[in-house]
């Protein structure tokens, strides 16, 4: 898996991940920690480019979720595909997390 | 192997036997998903087997002894999948963590676990609807 940052600004950071992500996958939980450390406002996790991930890598975005949460920042999902849909379906995240069908969507605040 | 299936001994065929351990998940899952479309698993079912067999196989290279073996047998319109450990770890497996036992349950209509002294073993049953018109699959005609 692939995992790229951009949002200079620092309000709104976009994290991209491309490929599979699973338990194997150390690059994440290290840039979503040192991203959400930023407090941007909004942190968009674009899975548009994302085939596979599983409930150890998406435990991480959790994390990253509650830690920006506690901070007053809001975490988004953007774009998932099918399958990566139905893993969120499968362990109620897609209830617990917000998700966006680009990142170019409105706040919803 | 002997492949005993719940409620009569129908026929099984054994559809997929591989070995894994961290370094061939990702190769698993290609092979669970060659497995599920070449014993005919409707595409959406497939995705669900696919993602509990991961989830499964990877509780045992976390949790269990590091690597393992996966069983794919059809057996009158389900798939069970059946996944072993390589013998006992540093602790019982499958543990409860997290969503990844979650997802197999939510995903699977059946899941039976039994643990003895040389390791663990999970088998997930899916099965699908085949009325008439409906999800058949390969849509043949009959």
């Amino acid at each position: 898996m692939s995992v790229s940052a951009e949002g200079a600004d620092g309000t709104c950071i976009v994290l991209r991940l491309v490929g599979e992500a699973d338990l194997t996958t150390r690059a994440l939980a290290e840039v979503l920690t040192a991203e959400a450390a930023k407090k941007p406002r909004l942190f968009l996790v674009d899975m548009s480019g994302l085939t596979f991930i599983d409930s150890a890598a998406l435990h991480e975005i959790v994390r990253a979720h509650r830690k920006l949460r506690a901070d007053g920042c809001l975490l988004a999902l953007v774009s998932p595909s099918p399958m990566v849909a139905r893993i969120l379906q499968l362990s109620g995240l897609d209830q617990v997390l917000p998700i966006r069908a680009s990142a170019q969507e409105e706040d919803p605040r | 192997m002997r492949v005993t299936g719940a409620g009569g001994d129908s026929e099984a065929r054994i559809v997929c036997d591989e070995r894994f351990d961290a370094a061939t998940l990702s190769l698993l899952r290609q092979r669970v998903a060659a497995c599920a479309a070449g014993a005919r698993v409707p595409h959406d079912r497939a995705v669900d087997v696919a993602l509990a067999v991961h989830e499964l196989a990877a509780n045992a290279v976390r949790h269990g002894a590091g690597s393992g073996r996966l069983v794919m047998y059809t057996s009158e319109g389900s798939l069970s999948c059946q996944v072993t450990d390589a013998g006992p770890g540093a602790h019982p497996w499958p543990l409860q963590e997290g969503h990844g036992l979650w997802i197999v349950h939510a995903a699977a209509d059946k899941v039976t676990v039994s643990s003895g002294p040389d390791g663990s073993q999970v088998t997930a049953v899916f099965g699908w609807p085949t009325g008439p018109g409906g999800d058949r699959p390969g849509g043949q005609a009959t």
